[in-house]
């Protein structure tokens, strides 16, 4: 036997085996439950149907329903969201360097960064903070650079103005 | 069969009668969800085979496995306002099945235990003896018997995801990217799934192989 003819035949053999293993597995298909099966199916089925329309789910499913539901999880997920960043936010004047308690700025509203910064500018007496300051703190806080430009009444506010407002 | 056959190329024919279907199954789907119950019913005989074919060779217990399809009409009836149909109402129904399944048998991993139908012997046809030396009828019961034994603990063997794809594929008749649809996996995926699942079913039933 040639090797052409080896190789044609083992092709066969593997053909053959893949053949017949749909042809084993085409078997199950020939599984068939018998009308009778069917009835009871259908009765069954009838049941759960009515069961399912006339009893009403309870408090406990409905509101797992109500949780699980798709719309549920979207606006709880935004509401977390907003939370998160509410907490941010909130939680952020804290874990920065403490301004003095002596200040003359009384924060009794938040202000935004650059509201923050035009508000001591427009102050009567401008004070001064080197750009190298700010830039050495590393710190990208808007509050800290302007509780620096505050508290150091030697230095005026005129270099920090565009460096600081355009951090924001 | 209501889709395109998975060895021949799906006509303009095949496309436009699918469309037909996909069409009057969302009448059907408008009027249950306006409230007509007979129209689920309809719904229901026309896909019953079908699912509870997929589930009973899934887990090859019939009681279990009607008891199944029961809760997945159930289940269908239930999200049947979800439907969008951006799929067939066949694929959306088959999903909810697929899913359910899977996780039932996750559930219920120690509760095995086989719970066969008789096979119909009219229906194994002629071919398949081509390959036997079987001509007597007791003789042919008699190994058929077996074989279904055979075939059902080397499906069983198989992990559930290989078992799915190879009843979807061979048994259900269904496309590789029917399967895809239904499973949310790439058609590449189906096909290792599907070759890796055949050649640990040769090895299962290799005594069989050459009969």
């Amino acid at each position: 036997m040639n090797k052409k003819e080896e190789r044609s035949i083992r092709h066969t053999s593997i053909h053959m085996t893949d053949e017949r293993l749909s042809q084993l597995l085409k078997l199950k298909s020939s599984e068939r439950p018998s009308q009778d099966f069917w009835d009871a199916f259908d009765r069954t089925m009838e049941r759960k149907c009515l069961r399912e329309l006339c009893v009403p789910s309870s408090m406990w499913t409905r509101l797992k329903h109500f949780l699980f539901s798709r719309k549920c999880l979207s606006s709880f997920s935004i509401a977390a969201a907003g939370m998160a960043l509410a907490i941010i936010n909130f939680r952020s004047p804290l874990s920065l360097p403490q301004a003095s308690t002596s200040s003359s700025v009384a924060m009794t509203w938040s202000p935004s960064p650059r509201e923050y910064i035009q508000d001591i500018l427009g102050t009567p007496q401008p004070t001064k903070v080197l750009s190298s300051d700010i830039i050495s703190s590393k710190m990208s806080s808007s509050r800290y650079v302007c509780d620096l430009v505050v508290h150091t009444p030697n230095h005026s506010c005129d270099t920090m103005t565009s460096s600081a407002l355009a951090c924001f | 069969m209501l889709f395109g056959s998975k060895s021949i190329p799906i006509s303009h024919k095949e496309v436009s009668e699918q469309e037909a279907i996909q069409a009057e199954e969302w009448v059907w789907v408008t009027r249950v969800r306006e409230g007509d119950r007979g129209a689920f019913d309809i719904l229901i005989k026309r896909y019953r085979e079908r699912l509870y074919g997929m589930v009973y060779h899934m887990m090859a217990n019939m009681a279990d496995a009607a008891d199944l399809t029961q809760d997945i009409f159930i289940q269908a009836f239930r999200s049947i306002h979800s439907f969008k149909g951006k799929s067939s109402f066949f694929t959306w129904l088959y999903r909810i099945g697929v899913n359910k399944t899977l996780e039932y048998i996750r559930h219920n991993k120690r509760r095995r235990f086989f719970s066969l139908q008789a096979m119909d012997g009219q229906a194994v046809g002629e071919d398949f003896w081509r390959f036997t030396t079987i001509h007597d009828n007791a003789e042919k019961h008699a190994y058929l018997h077996e074989l279904q034994e055979k075939l059902n603990e080397a499906l069983q063997k198989l992990s559930n995801k290989h078992r799915m794809v190879v009843v979807l594929y061979e048994l259900e008749n269904m496309s590789h990217s029917e399967i895809a649809a239904i499973l949310k996996c790439s058609e590449g995926t189906v096909r290792s799934r599907l070759h890796y699942a055949k050649s640990q079913l040769k090895e299962f039933l290799k005594e069989y192989a050459h009969e």
